[in-house]
């Protein structure tokens, strides 16, 4: 009798008719597009339509396309070097601290070697490095690089360290009882376990990659949408500068989207619903 | 299936002005698929004794022996249950039952084919490609039982496993495990406070005295399997409690 009652529970939280009580899906991408379409009408309105923002302050919507039409290559030129910038730091400083915090969690020594370097950077802000980074590595890709993997680094090694430790014992030891190995309950148990924080992590990590490299661009670059956005504002050149930070944001909600996409499934037992 | 035996065990934590002896001189023979439940005061050690059994700590004094074999770290030969979810909830059902055979390397059709029954068993067919978060604490609490059944150990050992469930799932978990020693007979240590559940499952049931612990006496339970939830109300087994009853309060006493 009970366990019937209980079957028919989870299975109504097993089927997609658990969704019945949200609104339809659709209305929520409506209001979200309705509310886009407000919001560029506005900037038509306090801008061209009524000028009462002065394009000193803000450009309006055709002047930022009157610029987009003659500046497109050196945007694109601009905005891959940023964007290459931020993967490759993003990949290289993630995926060191997520091997540097499996490490930390697993071995005493490791542990104790590198918990007090890694407590004394964190509380520095990374953009504070920029100018030793120009002075050690100059103005190219290299400094930048380095920039935001020490970022990531920093973001994924405390991640990682935090999250397998909150991996409830229980776990490891009901792996170990139904025979796996110390390296084998490690692979298949803490692994999986931290898997969507280390997804989260890599999120933040992302965005922090990128809030330092447009940062160290400002500063100095050959290239870059940092570099961009700088000597247009050096010129009161407002539409340009709007152009770069909204690339700016296209970037990172695109490798957010990504990451997020290629997580989907190996994350999906942990999501609230679904 | 093997006999477990421990001798002279004694367990000691902390050091100095701080050890605790969690077991002192401890003895304890069970029986190739006898099922062997521990009764005591919180505190006693029963625990303790069970990770020692599991492999999970190790002695500071005696010997633990499964069938001829010294107890070492766990092997998959001795599978526990605990009483917190330990279902992993990032396998599937199905996943979570093939774990054991998978770690331990085996993939026979014959573990292939155990998942299925134990599945079946507990009335999870449905369920195989579900994940753990869709199931019910009772129903994880299935999974975990079918697991360590699929895994196919010499000896089982459970601690409290039906401690955090409501009493007519605890009813089912009893059936559940009536239904196991059928198909799979095993020997099994289990760790209650439920002194009725005790009766239900055990073959014999071992009444501890406060830490650290000694067996103060054992009580055989009489009754055939399958046991049915009726027989609770027999004058026979409510003998039998008020005597593990009164067995555990000679100590409370003093
Ligand atoms: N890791 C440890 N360090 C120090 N003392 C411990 C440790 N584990 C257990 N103890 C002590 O050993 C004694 C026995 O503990 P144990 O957990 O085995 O009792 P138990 O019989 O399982 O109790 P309960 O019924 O409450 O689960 C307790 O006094 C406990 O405080
Ligand atoms: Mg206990």
């Amino acid at each position: 009798m009970s366990r019937s009652a209980t079957d028919k529970r989870a299975a109504v939280a097993a089927s997609p008719a658990s969704s019945s009580r949200k609104p339809p899906a659709r209305s929520g991408e409506l209001l979200s597009v309705a509310s886009m379409a407000m919001c560029i009408a506005l900037w038509w309105m306090l801008t061209s339509g009524t000028g009462i923002v002065s394009s000193l302050y803000f450009p309006s919507p055709f002047q930022v396309l009157e610029r987009l039409g003659n500046l497109w290559p050196t945007l694109a030129l601009d905005s891959a070097a940023t964007f290459v910038r931020v993967v490759v730091s993003w990949l290289i400083g993630s995926f060191l601290g997520i091997a540097a915090g499996l490490l930390m969690a697993r071995s005493y020594v490791a542990r104790h070697l590198m918990q007090p370097i890694i407590e004394a950077l964190r509380p520095v802000p990374p953009v504070a490095l920029v100018p030793f980074v120009i002075l050690w590595f100059g103005i190219g890709d290299l400094g930048k690089i380095v920039l935001g993997a020490l970022s990531c680094f920093m973001v994924m090694v405390v991640n990682t360290v935090v999250s397998s430790n909150n991996v409830r014992p229980v776990f490891l030891r009901a792996a170990r009882s139904l025979g796996a190995s110390e390296n084998v309950a490690y692979r298949t148990v803490i692994l999986p376990a931290i898997l969507p924080e280390l997804v989260s992590g890599l999120r933040i990590g992302a965005a922090l990659a990128f809030a330092v490299i447009v940062a160290a661009e400002m500063i100095g670059a050959e290239a870059g949408l940092g570099r961009l956005i700088m000597l247009a504002s050096r010129t009161l050149d407002t539409p340009v500068i709007l152009l770069g930070t909204v690339v700016i944001g296209i970037e990172a909600y695109v490798l957010d989207r990504i990451v997020r996409l290629v997580s989907l499934r190996s994350t999906r037992w942990a999501d609230r619903d679904g | 299936m093997t006999s477990v035996s421990i001798s002279d065990v004694s367990m000691i934590f902390g050091s100095g002005e701080n050890v605790v002896y969690a077991l002192k001189d401890a003895n304890l023979e069970v029986q190739s698929g006898e099922f062997v439940s521990l009764v005591g005061p919180s505190g006693c050690g029963k625990t303790t004794a069970l990770n020692l059994v599991a492999g999970f700590l190790s002695a500071t004094k005696g010997v633990i022996r499964i069938g001829d074999h010294v107890a070492g770290p766990p092997d998959g030969k001795r599978v526990v249950v605990f009483q917190d979810d330990a279902v992993f909830p990032w396998l599937t059902v199905r996943k979570n039952l093939e774990y054991g055979p998978r770690v331990q390397g085996r993939a026979a059709s014959a573990d292939r084919e155990a998942v299925e029954k134990y599945l079946a068993l507990v009335g999870l067919e449905q369920f195989g490609d579900a994940y753990p978060k869709n199931l019910s604490g009772g129903m994880r609490k299935r999974v975990d039982l079918a697991r360590a059944y699929v895994s196919d150990p010499e000896v089982l050992l459970m601690d409290e496993p039906f401690g955090a469930l409501d009493i007519f799932t605890k009813e089912s978990m009893w059936e559940i495990l009536t239904t196991f020693r059928r198909e799979s007979r095993k020997t099994v240590i289990f760790v209650t406070h439920d002194i009725e559940e005790a009766i239900m499952v055990s073959d014999r049931v071992i009444v501890m005295s406060p830490r650290p612990a000694r067996i103060t006496a054992e009580v055989r339970i009489p009754f055939a399997f399958p046991r049915h939830l009726d027989a609770r109300n027999q004058p026979e087994f409510q003998a039998l409690r008020q005597e593990i009853v009164r067995l555990l309060g000679t100590h409370r006493d003093e």
